[in-house]
């Protein structure tokens, strides 16, 4: 049981280390196409007077003072941020600008391999200071942070451990499970927003104060807490968290929720056709839910345990691996849908799996709700012909 | 970081310890499957990194149904004390920006544990090999000098071939030569550090494309076993490996009966 054995895979690895959920090679390829031939359209504009003239800034041509073979070859210069002697003031404006370079870089097209990088390593040994520097920034700008408002966070302080005491903690993620939670739990006003995490990737942008709490219906990870006895909390994560901010996530989480008596379920989603079985699946059984639990966990799992050679990967399996290092016992119930939007026959699937608890009560949604819920999640994101 | 199962920290004194590189094909990795599911190695503990995609899945080499849903990650140890042996199986692969601070936490765990030896599973691309390398056998193996001494004189015996040096400049100058191993993932600078910090390694590797590597594996798991004996070979002349059964589906699920 390899993540990437195997060419069916859900995940194809980038240049970053960043997986993406699998696009077609093809489609891949076209926009590796794409980007080559509006960069060089734009470069030829630039040279020839054709451009915009506010593009004229970023490239130059390259002229010698003597004449050399490279002359007459049409080149053009380094850009002013490529050149040596950049000052290392300037890295800390400008990471946005350094990322979406990176990310321009990692979006090159090659031989894709599905187990490694093609880079090779020795650029890495022998990087500069300039280089370490804008690594140390962009990892800074990386890091999560975990908000709680001013009521949560005085009882935390006033705990002698610094933690916060919690019998249950829910977990969200994806469209159908935020869907389901937001529609079946948070809807019945007994809940109060507590806190978030505030993060920043390639994909989410994060709201630009850091203090402040995520306006209604931008992509977030927002924390509630049952409003009598307080000791269930719900994680709700509409918002992309990136590979390598998942270990944080669930180390900030975690570190502070007590340990003792905590339990912890994790509603997630997938398409069906991640699923591998050597039955084919028909129209009828989908969507349907797999669970995944830690030693720790004893309580009865109300659906099939998730059949090998099937994994799972991000939010939900960075908070499970916490969980069976951790002792603490965490079941995860995951449903496979056929629709690429939400859904509200995939939202009725999680009901099963909260029927453990006496202190959530779930509460059927009238229509209007589930149609607030199930619209506008089918926006289409970069479609070629529009 | 390895976090064991049990309390008590297990001593791995003059253990072997196998790990895979995340390599092209998956060829580690897969042979690593191959030694655990068929000497039956028990789970001693996890592996708790920030350098690896996080994953999860049900017991990989389930023999029944009671421990067909034991959880397992992205990294996990497995160990015999018959055998003196200890396998990290990885199953995932590394983020990019934590390579250096994965191989670091690799090589600060061989240290403290005392390993007699460690043993690196890994593949390199087929279609990079120069002229030297084409012919004849697609196995390779390196020692760190600190265990140049213990292993190798068997490894003369068994006639193996050492990874070859390739020209740093082919066609310009042939003095300087340096070990490139493409598509070998974290291969060379894992071996680099262990030379450096005086470990006692081995990395056995093969050259591979990507597709089907299941023949690969065994090959490599022959290979390894011919320097280890970790099991006995059969009348045929190989060992008889156990195929786990997380290995079903290797290519993708049934096929829809609509498109027939």
């Amino acid at each position: 049981m390899i993540q990437n054995a195997g060419g069916a895979s859900g995940l194809q690895p980038t240049q970053k280390g960043t997986c993406y959920p699998a696009a077609h090679p093809a489609t891949l390829a076209t926009y590796g196409a794409r980007i080559k031939f509006k960069s060089l359209t734009l470069a030829y504009k630039v040279v020839s007077g054709s451009a915009p003239t506010y593009l004229n800034a970023l490239i130059q041509t390259y002229t010698t003072s003597r004449p050399l073979h490279s002359s007459d070859e049409r080149r053009l210069a380094l850009p002013p941020w490529v050149r040596a002697g950049w000052r290392a003031e300037q890295i800390a404006s400008s990471v946005d600008r350094l990322a979406r370079y990176a990310n321009w870089k990692g979006s090159r097209v090659g031989v894709h391999s599905r187990a490694v990088e093609e880079d090779d390593r020795e650029d890495e040994e022998s990087e500069n200071e300039e280089d370490v520097e804008i690594r140390r920034e962009l990892e800074e700008k990386r890091k999560v942070h975990l908000k709680w408002c001013p009521e949560v966070s005085q009882a935390v302080e006033a705990c002698t451990d610094k933690t916060l005491l919690c019998s249950h903690l829910i977990i969200a993620v994806g469209t159908n499970a935020t869907g389901f939670v937001s529609a079946f739990i948070l809807n019945s006003a007994s809940w109060n927003r507590v806190g978030w995490l505030s993060l920043w990737n390639e994909r989410n942008r994060g709201s630009s104060l850091m203090n402040s709490p995520p306006a209604p219906g931008e992509p977030s990870c927002m924390i509630y807490q049952q409003k009598e006895g307080g000791s269930v909390l719900i994680c709700q994560c509409t918002c992309y968290v990136a590979e390598d901010q998942l270990f944080q996530w669930t180390e900030k989480v975690f570190a502070c929720l007590q340990k003792r008596g905590l339990t912890v379920t994790v509603l997630s989603d997938a398409p069906i056709a991640e699923y591998k079985t050597s039955d084919y699946h028909h129209g009828s059984d989908i969507p349907f839910l797999r669970a995944l639990k830690t030693s720790a966990y004893k309580e009865v799992v109300n659906c099939p345990f998730l059949e090998q050679p099937n994994i799972v990967t991000g939010l939900p399996a960075a908070v499970l691996c916490h969980c069976q290092i951790h002792g603490i016992p965490a079941v995860l119930y995951q449903s496979y849908s056929d629709v690429i939007s939400a859904d509200s026959v995939t939202m009725e699937t999680y009901k099963l799996a909260l029927t453990w608890t006496k202190s959530i009560k779930l509460e059927p949604p009238t229509t209007d709700i589930l149609q607030k819920f199930t619209r506008g999640c089918d926006d289409v994101h970069g479609n070629l012909y529009t | 970081m390895f976090v064991p199962i049990d309390e008590t920290r297990p001593s791995f004194k003059s253990y072997t310890l196998i790990l895979p590189a995340i390599s092209v094909g998956n060829v580690g990795q897969l042979a690593a499957d191959l030694i655990i599911s068929t000497l039956q190695l028990q789970k001693i503990g996890y592996f708790h990194t920030d350098g690896l995609i996080p994953m999860v899945g049900n017991n990989p080499y389930a023999t029944s149904a009671e421990n067909a849903n034991d959880l397992s990650t992205n990294a996990e140890v497995y160990c015999s004390k018959d055998l003196k042996l200890t396998v990290l199986q990885i199953r995932a692969p590394i983020l990019q920006t934590k390579i250096k601070q994965f191989r670091k936490s690799i090589v600060s765990w061989i240290k403290s544990s005392g390993f007699s030896k460690t043993v690196l599973l890994s593949s390199s691309h087929a279609y990079q090999r120069d002229d030297q390398q084409l012919e004849g056998t697609p196995l390779r193996y390196l020692l760190s000098p600190a265990l140049q001494q213990e292993a190798g004189p068997r490894i003369k015996e068994l006639e193996w071939r050492e990874m070859e040096k390739v020209c740093a400049f082919p066609g310009i100058s042939d003095s300087e030569q340096r070990l490139f191993i493409p598509g070998g993932g974290i291969t060379k600078g894992l071996y680099t550090d262990c030379c450096n910090e005086d470990i006692p390694m081995a990395v056995v590797l093969m050259f591979c494309s990507e597709g089907d590597n299941i023949p690969d594996a065994f090959a490599l798991g022959n290979y390894l076993n011919d320097w280890l004996h970790l099991l006995s070979k059969s009348a045929q002349g190989s060992p008889q490996w156990n195929i786990p059964p997380s290995w079903k589906l290797l290519f993708g699920g049934g096929i829809p009966p609509a498109i027939f």
